[in-house]
């Protein structure tokens, strides 16, 4: 039966590796290649790993499947993967859909866990101030994300751009410093909740320095009302804190109003329909796991400043003047 | 500068590297002319190299003054291949970026590219191995031709495109195989030396063979030369690091079981081959042993097909196996008159064995 892998390429490999021991990977960019020189004597003992096949090459994979003609499995970057294929309806069905994605932008970690692993496999060590400057200057990926009812973007942490760079220094040194860096140029996206960290963190030349940019990336209302869903984020999980609530899952259940959706019919004795807005465990988990200065009354000012502000913008403000004042009224909480 | 020659003496040299030229990969930028003429002490020599491989002649005549140039080598072997006499007067004017080749009845004038440090060109090329050892040509023209047809297109799966060539007792062995067939020369090949150099390199290595009788190689820097009185040719090894592959193919013939032997007349089977591939235009071959006959036939579906029967001298038992005509065909195009098929039984798939002289081949069933 043939799977479906998505995420990073080389958590997949080391994952068929492990699970596979006694198989041959190959990477596939053109099925067609493979499938006229397919040979039971030569290639029984392979897995063709097909990196993003499109609809053409799918159908080659899926001929070559129903005659038996080797092991294939499908790589794909993200889950942007059409689900209209037979193919991949097929390996939906059986439940061979394996989620080998980067871990989340912020879920440190789990980084560090995968830095050492990395440090493992190359055989280098790296000494505490490089691992420092790696957390806080990780190559990042911005990845499209399918939920049950839409699609959203998401930052991760790029780990094959991380193991390449691991394996190259490794090639020179078996200790790893901070300089070995100086040259990489990881790629960093600008992220609104590393925005809202530094909300929070009461810093403001950093606030003030990425403000344009937020603006410009998602509109000043935009930027308002995500600030105000993550102050709504962290009031809840630091009320959860206060009344000794540690539990993530009571948390996430909280988050997802679980308790109120659906209890109550409407004032005309009807039910009433919703949709549940599922959250992030891990967000939770690291978020609990966090010290905050901030305690809920801290969090409820905030949240009557910024809507203070998305009022007086939509009575004809001015967002260069409101969002600078409201950015150094909410570090002052 | 001004030459002249024969053309009859100089025209398997010019088709030589017209083909060289061919297999160039990379078209160079705004330069077409490859074939350098290259002047030194008042005597003439060629060479032309397109990336992959090259050649150099001597071509022993003498001309007036040393100036090196370059000329398209598509034009020029037209130009001599057609050119109604065999004796050709030739005249470079540097001036005008032209040669004049002709008679006082034809005249052709081709243009020319100057070639910068053609001293410089020639060492890189051509000067670079110092130190070479006798080569048997025979041996290694027969390596190259038993199983060189056994590699798969050049836009096949990578190693399977090339041949594989090893030294063992200054005698050249080689192993090939397209997946479908395999080709073994001479020895085992385990750990010696080797090189691995694709179809189109192993042919010219043959072409060159037909420029002396006495011939001298090394191998440097990744590239096979092969020199002799008059000439040096060179054509770049493939990146060996698969040896692994040509390593177990001898395990299908250890480890497959005897099921049943039989010699066949070559010129038979080859005529019966011929016949039933031609008719039922189907790509495969079905061998059909049933007491003293055997059976071939081919069936394309909804065309018909054809069927031949083969007298043997013996009686064999019950057996059918299914191969591919063209495999076959090739295979008989290289071995002896009266010979024997092995038929084996690997994991329940009946593989066939030729042993032709120096050679081993195995052929795999189609399902």
């Amino acid at each position: 039966m043939s799977r479906i892998y998505f995420g990073s390429i080389n958590l997949t490999k080391k994952k068929i590796k492990d699970e596979f021991q006694n198989k041959k990977l190959i990477f596939v960019d053109n099925a067609s290649e493979i499938s006229g020189n397919y040979s039971i004597f030569f290639d029984s003992d392979k897995i063709f790993l097909h990196v993003n096949p499109n609809i053409e090459n799918l159908k080659i994979i899926s001929s070559d499947i129903e005659r038996k003609r080797g092991v294939h499995f499908l790589y794909y970057e993200d889950e942007s993967f059409d689900g209209r294929n037979s193919l991949i309806q097929s390996i939906k069905k059986s439940g061979q859909i394996y989620d080998v994605s980067n871990p989340i932008y912020g879920d440190v970690n789990s980084l560090k866990r995968h830095i050492n692993n990395l440090s493992k496999e190359y055989n280098v060590k790296f000494l505490p101030e490089a691992l420092d400057w790696l957390v806080q200057n990780p190559p990042i990926l911005r990845m499209r994300l399918k939920t049950a009812n839409s699609k959203k973007e998401i930052l991760q942490y790029d780990l094959d751009l991380l193991s390449q760079e691991i394996h190259k220094i490794s090639s020179y040194t078996d200790t790893i410093r901070e300089e070995d860096f100086s040259n990489c140029l990881f790629k960093s996206e600008t992220d609104i909740f590393d925005f809202i960290e530094a909300v929070l963190d009461k810093d403001i030349s950093k606030v003030l320095s990425k403000l344009d940019e937020m603006v410009e990336a998602v509109t000043d209302q935009g930027l308002l009302l995500i600030l105000l869903l993550q102050l709504h984020f962290l009031l809840v999980c630091l009320s959860c804190k206060e009344d000794k609530i540690y539990n993530y899952e009571t948390v996430l259940s909280v988050l997802e109003m679980e308790d109120i959706l659906g209890k109550y019919l409407s004032s005309d004795y009807q039910k009433v329909s919703f949709q549940k807005k599922t959250q992030n465990p891990i967000r939770v988990k690291i978020e609990l796991g966090k010290k905050r200065t901030q305690s809920s009354k801290d969090i409820v000012k905030m949240i009557g400043l910024v809507v203070d502000t998305i009022v007086e913008l939509r009575d004809n403000g001015n967002k260069l003047l409101a969002l600078p004042i409201l950015f150094h009224k909410l570090v002052t909480v | 500068m001004k030459f002249a020659f024969d053309k009859t003496q100089v025209l398997r040299f010019l088709s030589f590297l017209n083909r060289i030229e061919k297999s160039r990969l990379v078209q160079r930028e705004n330069k077409n002319n490859s074939l350098v003429f290259f002047p030194k002490d008042n005597n003439l020599s060629i060479f032309l190299e397109c990336g992959i491989s090259g050649c150099y002649f001597d071509l022993h005549t003498s001309c007036t003054e040393n100036d090196s140039f370059s000329v398209d080598i598509s034009s020029f072997y037209n130009a001599i291949s057609n050119f109604p006499v065999d004796d050709i007067q030739f005249a470079y004017i540097s001036d005008k970026n032209s040669l004049i080749m002709g008679n006082k009845k034809t005249k052709v004038v081709l243009e020319t590219s100057l070639v910068e440090d053609a001293d410089k060109l020639h060492i890189d090329f051509f000067s670079t191995a110092s130190e070479y050892n006798s080569l048997d040509a025979k041996n290694l023209s027969e390596a190259i031709n038993n199983t060189s047809f056994c590699t798969a297109p050049e836009y096949d799966e990578f190693p399977y495109s090339s041949l594989l060539l090893f030294e063992d007792n200054n005698v050249f062995n080689s192993v090939a195989s397209d997946k479908h067939r395999i080709a073994l020369f001479g020895e085992t090949y385990s750990e010696q030396k080797s090189i691995l150099i694709s179809k189109s390199s192993s042919d010219l290595i043959n072409n060159v063979f037909l420029f002396s009788d006495k011939f001298q190689y090394t191998i440097t820097k990744s590239k096979f030369y092969i020199k002799w009185d008059s000439g040096v040719f060179f054509t770049s090894c493939e990146n060996n690091t698969y040896q692994s592959v040509f390593q177990n193919l001898v395990n299908f013939f250890n480890d497959a079981i005897d099921i049943f032997s039989i010699t066949i007349s070559r010129d038979e089977l080859q005529k019966s081959m011929k016949f039933i591939s031609s008719i039922s235009s189907s790509h495969t071959v079905n061998f059909s042993f049933k007491s003293n006959t055997l059976n071939l036939s081919a069936v394309t579906s909804g065309k018909g097909g054809a069927s031949d029967k083969i007298m043997l001298d013996v009686e064999v038992e019950s057996f059918d196996a299914m191969y591919l005509s063209n495999h076959i065909i090739k295979l008989l195009d290289h071995v002896s008159k009266n010979v024997t098929f092995h038929f084996k039984d690997y994991n329940s798939f009946s593989l066939l064995i030729v042993e032709s002289e120096n050679t081993k081949y195995l052929v795999f069933p189609m399902q």
